[in-house]
């Protein structure tokens, strides 16, 4: 019997009920399934962009250079933090830029905006790489804690060797799943909703302070000081 | 060659001696050569000794919890841990970072940021906070379905060329570039044609893994007096448990008076650096003669080995004068999920040298033969190879994205506040020519769009 002939059944099973030796943990609840499906057949649309897309990706000595490039870089396997962070720069560089070919601002006018929008990528990309540090060690904690749960489940459920090995491949995903998770929230939620609520004014605090020295017109400043609010609001 | 197949620890590999480079760059060290500690990696098991090594024979004192393990200890978590729900989204999460990154940012800009506008106008008027509101939760929504219409399925396509790589992937030196631990000769039948890659097998004979660290976890090993009479009596079914409470380990019998004997795969023992003070396991059947050694000078380790290579049961061992060497029950941990709510990674004591020059506990990949052997040993290559894979799997989702982000930035800023306008009639109360491109996207990167 290989992998696939189990591919097509989802198998649960309540370990408490069927095992009972485990009252003392903390896993005995009508939680305490473990399921393994191995997945969906792939469609048509999966198969053209496997074909068009992953295979040329996957098989490219370019890909594959640049990769090794920032594998190098990344020691600790942390890219997709910096997936997001690239994303966050290029969006804030368009808007940027933007900002500074708008011609209803004047020059200095949308410099200053423009440098605070800047900003408001600089500081929340501190910020989100600063937090993400200071959880570190919570964050391999959970992971540890779920694939102990995990685990314990698996071993408790007493499958059949080819079951097991889905269900524990499975479990290599999840925990693959985890790393990122943690770090995706993290990330989004510093740049979607901590940043517009409390480090934009910090940020408009520094792009006024740069614009007074560089000696803005006082019309200047008062234009400026009257959007701050308004883009902390609407950023908010 | 193959390095190292599962338990038979008088493998060329394992005797040769430590100065000489092994098969495919699996490299180990004598305990003794000063490892240097270093925070605990899930994958790498960072070595954490330091002075002289010391068996324990009694159970180790659970030390004061950190912070983090408190925290990962929590019910909440745990009954978050233990639903279906969520080990569901960390699997899509490691398919599809791009969509699970739009969603949460759909979660918060539909939810939380309008929520706190609405609940702190300060010193702006309702309809200028209505908008705001509207602008997040629209750029949120505008933020998702790109993604979930264009990214997903070019995400998934890559996907499935990966789980079918031995289909898409015709050049046999690309697939040893992601996966230098793969056997080519195992891919393909008598006729030549490619097999399925759950037929394929790895260097060391076993069961092929593409995910090169998921590696071999077992229960955290307990003291034998620490465990309960139930698992006891699962390895030792005739064990006289009366007594157990207060004899030592060593006057366990039977109940037909006999000394009890532990199998050899359910041993566990546990090793003390005495500078450090920290505590790793070992597995009595695999571990290293070089850990052995270390903990037990007057052993012979010639004579724990069968003619066949095979380790036996201490019972069989000798000390170096000839004499039995009469193991101490008292070393003996078991690790059974039945005794503890936490796992750690296997390690037998064999090393490698990590790219940084550190030196690293080798840990084995899942394809172990049965629950008592080893799997295959991640070497340094395998390493290297994976953190590569790593980066490029990431990449095959995340290029797509990256590449329409800023012209879909552009989009947001022209259409959100027209739609907004024209659909819903929400607009800012000032005059439009003051009207700024929203800041929303400046900060929140990848969001808005």
């Amino acid at each position: 019997m290989n992998i696939n002939s189990i591919n097509s059944f989802n198998y649960s099973q309540n370990l408490v009920k069927q095992d009972g030796t485990y009252p003392k943990t903390n896993y005995g609840r009508n939680n305490n399934q473990v399921s393994f499906q191995a997945g969906k057949k792939p469609g048509k649309v999966s198969r053209f962009f496997a074909e068009y897309y992953g295979k040329h990706i996957l098989g490219s000595d370019s890909m594959r250079k640049v990769s090794e490039f920032l594998a190098k870089l990344d020691k600790k396997g942390d890219v997709t933090r910096h997936f997001q962070t690239f994303g966050s720069l290029i969006t804030s560089s368009a808007y940027m830029h933007s900002t500074l070919k708008n011609k209803e601002f004047d020059k200095d006018n949308a410099l200053t905006l423009a440098v605070n929008q800047g900003l408001s990528f600089i500081l929340p990309t501190i910020a989100a790489y600063t937090v993400d540090l200071a959880i570190r060690d919570i964050n391999k904690q959970c992971e540890y804690a779920f694939s102990a749960a995990q685990e314990k489940k698996i071993k408790a459920a007493k499958l059949a060797p080819e079951a097991k090995q889905v269900a524990m491949e499975k479990l290599g995903k999840q925990l693959k799943g985890f790393r990122t998770l943690i770090g995706i929230v993290t990330f989004t939620t510093i740049y979607r909703y901590v940043a517009p609520v409390l480090i934009t004014p910090i940020a408009n605090w520094i792009g006024g302070k740069i614009n007074a020295k560089r000696g803005s017109k006082p019309d200047v400043e008062h234009k400026i000081a009257d959007k701050a609010p308004q883009t902390e609001r609407a950023a908010a | 060659m193959k390095i190292h197949t599962t338990q038979n620890l008088s493998s060329p590999a394992l005797n040769r001696p430590t100065n000489i480079p092994l098969p495919r760059e699996i490299r180990y060290t004598k305990y003794s050569d000063g490892m240097r500690s270093s925070e605990p990696e899930i994958y790498k098991g960072s070595v954490s000794f330091k002075g002289k090594k010391e068996i324990v024979n009694k159970a180790v004192e659970a030390g004061k919890k950190k912070f983090a393990e408190r925290v990962a200890d929590s019910k909440g978590l745990k009954k978050i841990f233990n639903s279906g729900s969520f080990g569901k989204l960390l699997e899509t999460t490691s398919k599809q970072e791009v969509l699970i990154n739009s969603g949460t940012a759909l979660v918060i800009c539909t939810t939380a940021r309008p929520l706190t506008i609405m609940a702190l106008p300060g010193d702006k008027n309702k309809k200028d906070c209505a908008f705001a509101a509207a602008h997040s939760v629209s750029s949120g929504v505008w933020g998702f379905i790109v993604p979930l219409l264009f990214i997903r399925p070019l995400a998934t396509g890559y996907n499935l060329a990966l789980k079918e790589a031995g289909k898409y992937i015709k050049d046999e030196s690309k697939l040893v570039r992601m996966w230098p631990h793969l056997d080519t000769a195992s891919i393909k039948d008598a006729n030549g044609k490619r097999l399925p890659m759950d037929k394929w097998l790895d260097k060391a004979g076993n069961r092929f893994i593409p995910d090169i660290k998921d590696v071999h976890k077992v229960p955290l090993p307990k003291h034998i007096s620490e465990i309960s009479e139930k698992t006891l009596l699962e390895r030792i079914p005739d064990l006289d448990t009366s007594k157990i409470k207060t004899l030592s380990p060593n006057e366990w019998v039977t109940k037909n008076g006999e000394k009890v004997k532990f199998d050899l795969k359910d041993i566990f023992i546990a090793v003390k650096d005495s500078e450090s003070k920290k505590v790793q396991y070992f597995p009595l059947k695999h571990v290293t003669e070089d850990v052995l050694k270390e903990v037990y000078p007057e052993l012979d380790v010639a004579s724990i080995k069968a003619a066949n290579g095979e380790r036996l049961h201490p019972d069989k061992w000798l000390k170096k004068d000839g004499k039995a060497f009469n193991f101490d029950n008292n070393n003996i941990f078991i690790s059974d999920w039945a005794e503890t709510d936490k796992g750690i990674i296997l390690v037998t004591g064999l090393k490698r040298k990590h790219i940084d020059g550190s030196i690293k506990d080798v840990c084995y990949q899942k394809n172990n033969k049965d629950e008592f052997s080893l799997g295959t040993p991640i070497d340094e290559e395998m390493v290297k190879a994976d953190s590569v894979n790593t980066v490029l799997n990431k990449l095959g989702g995340w290029l797509p994205d990256l590449v329409v982000t800023y012209p879909r930035a552009t989009a947001t800023i022209a259409i959100i506040p027209f739609i907004l306008k024209s659909v819903f009639g929400i607009e800012k109360s000032k005059k439009p020519k003051e009207d700024i491109p929203a800041q929303d996207a400046g900060k929140s990167g990848k969001v808005v769009a």
